[in-house]
């Protein structure tokens, strides 16, 4: 239609044209011959080239407006910036299409192997394909035969990049919509490929376990949070999913934009809105209008570990997506889940908190904030930190706010001192530490990094004072261990008495003679080990370890032979980023052997060198600063071996 | 501004009027190379994608209407076949929309909100109605005329 609308256009304007220059008539029948050609060539552009129609899309799921839900192109319209600052967020990528474009490792059809298996990414055309063991092969990946499938959807872009390949039985033709995980993941920073059971703290698997995948596994559990009005629809004639919109878009958090688009064509409404700003408007939520509870319970629909998944509410679930709204009371549509709150969901729920039901794993904050006395007696919310939209007035590159979105006030201690006045008044005499060092950083004492995730540990969300009492009974490290990684919880807890009045909890012998940090990584759980492994390559932690904390490589040089791939991983990028000594060709996938022979390598060096700490024993030192061998085993031999898994 | 006394201070009116104009809005156009040119965010940003709109639309409407002041006064200076009291009346309604209209995209591109432009953009559509009325008793004094 509209090419010859245009062919029409064209002969009707070059034909006038054509009467005044043809007084010889040698130009003929030239406008028709030339609005023909038009005709033609666009006709064979779109016929070769045609767009796609997200409805009619057969290999994943479809982009289909649905239920009031209208896509961030029509915001776009009319909000410009807040469109702009979230299209600069890691909430737009969290699921994207697979294209050239935004499938971030190299498609140049290399070969992956990773457990004898191999996979090799290409670009085919717009398309991505992967080669890989064939899926449905009945034994080791590494044995499977190579099949090519094409990638049709990717996950994440900041840390790592995750992906989808098309696994629909589409033998009737009609689409079916089931997307696989491809079991091996792509590091960004590192620029490697990993299993995907290596980029979660789980036990060891079983040989050939970690390159698994889970037909549909997108389809039925990662649509939850990872699309925008997520409609699994599995039915007997397949997988038909739809998605409002893949990634973490704005009706995620604002509801559905029909009723907002629909009143606001009305430019008399636009304009009586804008001048006149204390006035909400009341077809769409905007979070920062909504009680500090309500406004988090928008984060805390993916921020926690929640289901929608019940019997009762499966079918609704599965055919029309989330019955949550921004706005609406979470708790009245979706299953909170604490430890041990649901048996049938153990596996879901395990691992992921701390036996005082505080959150341990990152993704799930909203439980550390709602817990938190500044949300339980006041104003707290998620957005008392975080800018969901880049302030105009914030100088940052859209890519450094993007990072963790948070607001210029909360990048220091702003974010408390706005509550807690007179604290910020003077500042060393709540502290006891030096004004402006990590001592007294609000966060460093109250959100210490005791989460893990994406490889790496993360400031706990709920804000709580040091305790060694707590630490005691959870086996959470406090603050003051995480930072003064030499020192004993006997040391902390004699400080925190004598500042703070807090009563001395009753402490056993090896509390008093080694340093926790140095308990911890050796006898501690994986997830306790992964936490110090981190927390000796962090710089306020190194610098208040005692004049040299050269006593962490031997330690953290046993982690690099640890059973656990995520605890190895992070010792092995400590050790390299401290830059003690040269890991030659480690790699954390690597046999035990060859691992084991590296650690000894890095002890025997370091013993050469012989740097004494203050308090040797503590730090598993001997007097002459070498490795205390001895001590090394009796603490290994009381090794937490309970299976941690921590998966956000 | 005096009513003009003769079609010869209509023409010499337009052509200050549009002259000048061409002068301020060719200027604007540069100010706004310069913003490309030095990457001013204010100006490029994809979040001030309506304030870009609309200051382009303030360069080429004002320039436009520049011209439109040349060619009226040409036309009047080729011929005047119109009353003086109607092509005073066509003059003062382009003499308007040449202020009305560039001026609304101006200060609406000025201070937008979000995807709206600011309050100024009232002016444009007064504008764009002197324009019509303008152009339509030219033509209309034109009409049969061969």
């Amino acid at each position: 239609m509209e090419a010859v609308l245009i062919a029409v256009v064209l002969w009707a304007a070059l034909r006038p044209l054509m009467r005044v220059l043809r007084p010889g008539g040698r130009f003929g029948v030239f406008p028709e011959v030339f609005a023909l050609a038009v005709l033609v060539t666009w006709t064979a552009v779109a016929v070769r080239r045609p767009p796609v129609i997200e409805a009619e899309v057969g290999n994943r799921p479809a982009r289909v407006a649905a239920g009031g839900y209208v896509s961030s192109d029509t915001c776009a319209d009319c909000h410009p910036r807040e469109h702009g600052s979230w299209h600069a967020s890691y909430h737009r990528t969290m699921t994207q299409v697979a294209t050239p474009a935004t499938v971030i490792p190299p498609l140049d059809g290399a070969p992956i192997e990773i457990d004898g298996a191999r996979w090799r990414l290409r670009r085919r055309g717009d398309d991505v394909t992967v080669e890989m063991p064939d899926p449905a092969f009945r034994g080791p990946p590494r044995a499977a035969p190579p099949i090519e499938r094409r990638l049709v959807m990717t996950t994440g872009s900041h840390h790592e990049q995750d992906f989808w390949f098309e696994d629909g039985d589409d033998e009737d033709g009609d689409g079916d919509r089931a997307v696989s995980h491809l079991p091996i993941v792509y590091r960004i920073a590192e620029k490697r490929w990993l299993p995907n059971g290596a980029t979660f703290m789980q036990p060891p698997p079983p040989a050939d376990a970690r390159l698994g995948t889970d037909r549909a596994g997108w389809n039925r559990n990662c649509i939850q949070c990872h699309a925008t009005a997520g409609r699994p629809r599995f039915g007997p004639e397949g997988v038909r999913t739809e998605v409002g919109e893949l990634g973490i878009a704005c009706e995620a958090c604002h509801g559905p934009g029909a009723e907002h688009v629909a009143a606001n064509r009305d430019p008399r409404r636009r304009y009586a809105l804008h001048l006149d700003d204390e006035r909400g408007d009341p077809t769409i939520v905007n979070p920062r209008r909504l009680s500090p509870e309500r406004a988090s319970e928008v984060c805390g629909q993916c921020h926690m570990v929640s289901t929608i998944t019940t019997p009762a509410a499966f079918p609704e679930w599965n055919e029309h997506g989330p019955a949550f709204r921004p706005g609406d009371r979470l708790a009245d549509t979706r299953d909170i889940l604490g430890a041990a709150d649901r048996p049938d969901l153990a596996s879901f729920v395990d691992g992921r908190f701390w036996s005082d039901a505080v959150v341990r794993v990152t993704g799930r904050e909203y439980h550390g904030v709602r817990g938190s006395a500044c949300a339980e007696h006041g104003d707290l919310s998620c957005l008392s930190c975080h800018d969901m939209h880049q302030r105009a007035d914030d100088a940052r590159p859209p890519k450094e706010w993007a990072d963790d979105q948070l607001a210029p006030k909360a990048l220091g201690d702003g974010a408390c001192t706005g509550c807690h006045a007179a604290i910020a008044a003077d500042v060393p005499a709540h502290t006891r530490h030096a004004a402006g060092s990590p001592g007294s950083a609000c966060y460093d004492c109250h959100m210490p990094h005791t989460t893990w995730g994406l490889l790496k540990a993360i400031r706990s969300h709920q804000i709580e004072s040091p305790s060694v009492a707590t630490t005691l009974a959870t086996g959470r490290p406090n603050a003051c261990n995480l930072c003064h990684l030499d020192r004993s919880l006997a040391w902390s807890a004699e400080r925190l008495e004598a500042w703070y009045g807090t009563p001395m909890p009753a402490l056993g012998d090896d509390d008093r003679t080694h340093a926790a940090a140095v308990r911890w990584i050796v006898a501690g759980d994986a997830g306790q080990r992964a936490l110090i492994a981190w927390s000796m390559g962090w710089g306020p932690a190194r610098a208040a370890s005692g004049p040299s904390d050269a006593w962490m490589v031997p330690l953290l040089a046993q982690a690099l032979d640890d059973p656990y791939d995520a605890v190895r991983f992070v010792a092995a990028r400590t050790l390299a980023a401290r830059g003690d000594v040269a890991l030659g060709d480690y790699d954390f996938l690597a046999p035990a052997a060859v691992r084991a022979t590296v650690r000894d390598a890095v002890v025997a060096a370091e013993d050469a060198r012989a740097r004494p700490a203050d308090d040797a024993a503590a730090v598993l030192q001997d007097a002459a600063g070498r490795l205390d061998r001895a001590a090394l085993a009796a603490l290994l031999a009381a090794r937490d071996h309970r299976p941690v898994v921590l998966k956000e | 501004m005096t009513p003009p006394a003769t079609h010869r201070q209509l023409v010499i009116r337009h052509l200050r009027v549009g002259w000048w104009s061409l002068a301020a809005f060719l200027t604007l156009g540069i100010v706004l190379e310069a913003m490309h040119g030095f990457k001013v965010g204010w100006y490029l940003d994809l979040s001030n994608a309506t304030r870009r709109l609309l200051l382009t639309l303030a360069h080429v409407h004002g320039t436009l209407l520049a011209l439109v002041h040349l060619a009226f006064a040409a036309t009047l200076g080729l011929r005047a076949p119109t009353p003086l009291p109607r092509a005073s009346l066509a003059s003062a309604c382009l003499v308007g929309a040449g202020i009305a209209l560039p001026t609304g995209f101006l200060l609406g591109g000025l201070w937008p909100w979000g995807g709206d432009p600011g309050l100024g953009i009232v002016l444009v559509p007064v504008g764009a109605a002197l324009l019509l009325i303008g152009v339509v008793i030219v033509a209309l004094g034109l009409a049969g005329d061969a």
